[in-house]
């Protein structure tokens, strides 16, 4: 973890540095009594002073021997399954404004609850169906039919 | 009083609105006795389908969903050794052993009668210490309200885990930083947009919020798909279900004990369930005459004691949400947003101007506890076989809900672009091990502590000395610091007591 941390709060002082840079272009106004740029600025300091005392501790501190090495984090954090999710999900978002929620959302459950089965029996394709199925009715009578909402 | 009182009875005791309590409770314990699904996210599921709701129906349903989800993670912790929810971790030391010696349904009806009483007399104390809290509340000025976003900061960071505390502090400056993003009201400039015209109304809080807890926790829990998680198997039997409640009532102290541990852990802001159950089982195991027992699934007590301090925290939870407008804990802050989306806002002002609503909540506690103990008795076995859904069909439709959420709030797809973004910077936070609730409490807070603080000095014509000498906000504000500055100090002590016994005992041993 020691790397995980020294990298997140190399990361971290980075963004509050350029939120500094914009955060300085702010201008005064003369009749205002309180600066315009006061809080952003105790945000932004109190922020990068943070990241810098994260930052020493995690180099003084000695390595905890049960935490999770750099390489066993990261390898968990893109497991097979988590990954095919997220990318799925985010193909599915862009989607919509392409092909339409309600197909877009039948494709994306139908083949997301494959994807993530750990065997494809003919069983879980009929599952897949009846679920997606199921979930659009419910959007549709839930959302559209009662609470009068808008679909993407 | 006692108007407002009957208004929101009567506001309540309608069909639709006990219909909805009652759906939410069947929802909500589905979903919180799943592995994996929290009452947070049962909650964040829910908030932006209330939109269009009227309040008055609006929070009833979702405090309908609060306590269920709360209470159904005890049945995954009794029957699968795996809490349902963080709340019911403590559960889990003795439920399980309990229920894998053949008594699943006495430990089931302990815990649920347990967590109950718990409830219903955190109810009681939500009923009478926030009314008299918002009395207080009503003579802060932006000093005590500044000092009071420090306080819930300092608060978390020193409940953090050992060894996170600063990246706490860290966290809670990205919700603030994010909380800065858009155009400021007071000067009419833009703040941290970048350019992007997109970002110069900010990030709206639910999104975020959903995104920042279901993403992660819907990425992780594709880990359990394909794992057999062996359900214990349960010969439910309503009577004994039933008789467990002399059990739970012959032990009033335990009761009483983990219940007022429940609301005061509760009442902290940003700590909530998943610690008040886990405090009140080591001490009932302290004040027990058979300690060595704990563990073993023997003693009622230890059942007993964890589910009622984590459903006790409840009530405690909503009283400085209601009162002061600080969440108690994460499913609080999304009631919060709940509250916010239909334009209330929690506070003392709240009580003043809108006691009505407040006793829609009030009530709406108890009648949901009501009915969560009344569906409890027919429900065990549909939340045995909740559980043992597998992950795979569950994933993609809440992921799909949560989609349609965010877009139902504004009609905007920029709002479910913020989902994903706000997602992935969850993710990234719990691969890194850094507590995502700051991030959130920054981002509700952060307009809150900057509006306080220019009150604050445009009363105090640029001075920040009112803030140590106005007797309630210094005070505040000494808490504030002995809450970050204590744990360091005793923890500094522990670890100087531990090295001087080793070095003894190491030179005893050379001699």
């Amino acid at each position: 973890m020691r790397v995980n941390d020294l990298l997140f709060s190399l990361l971290f002082i980075l963004l509050f540095v350029v939120a500094a840079t914009q955060i300085t272009q702010l201008s005064e106004i003369a009749s205002a009594t309180v600066s315009a740029r006061l809080f952003p600025e105790m945000v932004i300091g109190g922020g990068i002073l943070m990241g810098v005392i994260e930052m020493i501790r995690t180099l003084v501190s000695r390595p905890r021997k049960d935490a999770p090495g750099f390489r066993e984090s990261w390898k968990e954090a893109f497991l097979r399954r988590r990954m095919y999710l997220l990318g799925l999900f985010t193909v599915y978002l862009i989607a919509i404004t392409h092909v339409g929620f309600l197909v877009a959302t039948a494709v994306f459950c139908f083949v997301t609850i494959l994807v993530l089965a750990p065997r494809i029996k003919p069983a879980s394709l009929v599952i897949a169906l009846a679920v997606t199925a199921g979930l659009l009715g419910l959007i549709y009578v839930l959302l559209v039919v009662y609470l009068k909402a808008f679909l993407p | 009083m006692y108007d407002l009182m009957l208004a929101g009875v009567a506001a309540v005791f309608q069909p639709w609105t006990l219909l909805a309590i009652m759906l939410g409770v069947a929802g909500g314990l589905v979903i919180g006795s799943i592995p994996g699904l929290t009452s947070t996210m049962a909650i964040a599921l829910l908030v932006p389908l209330t939109y269009s709701m009227k309040l008055e129906l609006a929070i009833p349903l979702l405090m309908g969903v609060y306590c269920g989800a709360i209470s159904g993670g005890l049945v995954g912790a009794i029957l699968l050794n795996i809490p349902g929810t963080p709340a019911s971790a403590g559960t889990c030391l003795d439920g399980f052993p309990m229920a894998a010696k053949g008594q699943a349904t006495r430990a089931l009806g302990l815990a649920v009668y347990a967590s109950m009483i718990g409830g219903t007399l955190s109810g009681l104390a939500l009923v009478l210490i926030a009314p008299l809290l918002a009395k207080v509340a009503l003579s802060f000025g932006p000093w005590e309200y500044f000092a009071l976003v420090i306080f819930t900061f300092s608060c978390i960071s020193s409940m953090s885990a050992k060894g996170r505390a600063v990246k706490a502090f860290m966290a809670a400056f990205i919700g603030l930083g994010l909380s800065l993003v858009g155009l400021d009201e007071a000067s009419g400039q833009t703040r941290l947009t970048f350019g992007f015209t997109s970002l110069e109304s900010g990030f709206y809080e639910l999104p975020a919020l959903i995104g920042l807890y279901a993403i992660p926790q819907l990425l992780t829990d594709t880990d359990g798909i394909g794992r057999r998680e062996k359900v214990l198997q349960v010969n439910y039997r309503l009577r004994l279900f039933v008789s467990t409640f002399g059990e739970v009532i012959g032990r009033k102290w335990d009761l009483l004990r983990s219940t007022f541990i429940g609301i005061v852990i509760g009442i902290l802001p940003g700590v909530g369930p998943g610690l008040s159950n886990i405090v009140a089982y080591s001490q009932a195991k302290n004040s027990s005459r058979t300690p060595e027992k704990f563990g073993q699934g023997e003693l009622a007590e230890s059942v007993i004691s964890p589910e009622a301090a984590n459903n006790a925290s409840m009530g405690g939870a909503l009283i400085p949400m209601l009162t002061l407008g600080i969440p108690g804990d994460a499913s609080t802050l999304m009631m919060l947003g709940a509250f916010m989306l239909h334009g209330i806002d929690p506070g003392p002002l709240l009580f003043r101007d809108h006691g009505d609503i407040v006793w829609i909540v009030f009530i709406a506690f108890f009648v949901a506890f009501a009915f969560c103990t009344l569906l409890y008795h027919f429900f065990i076995p549909i939340t045995i076989k909740a559980i043992a859904v597998p992950r795979q069909f569950v994933i993609p439709v809440l992921l799909i809900l949560c989609t349609v959420g965010c877009y139902s709030l504004n009609n905007r797809m920029f709002d479910v672009y913020c989902f994903l973004g706000f997602g992935l910077l969850g993710y990234v936070l719990h691969i890194v091990k850094v507590p995502v609730l700051p991030v959130i409490l920054g981002l509700i807070l952060g307009p809150m502590a900057e509006e306080q603080l220019s009150l604050a000095l445009a009363f105090g014509q640029g001075s920040f000395l009112p803030f140590l000498t106005r007797p309630i906000s210094g005070f505040i504000l000494l808490v504030a610091l002995l809450s970050l500055v204590l744990p360091a100090v005793f923890g500094w002590r522990k670890r100087l007591t531990a090295q001087r016994i080793h070095t003894k005992e190491s030179q005893n041993g050379t001699v």
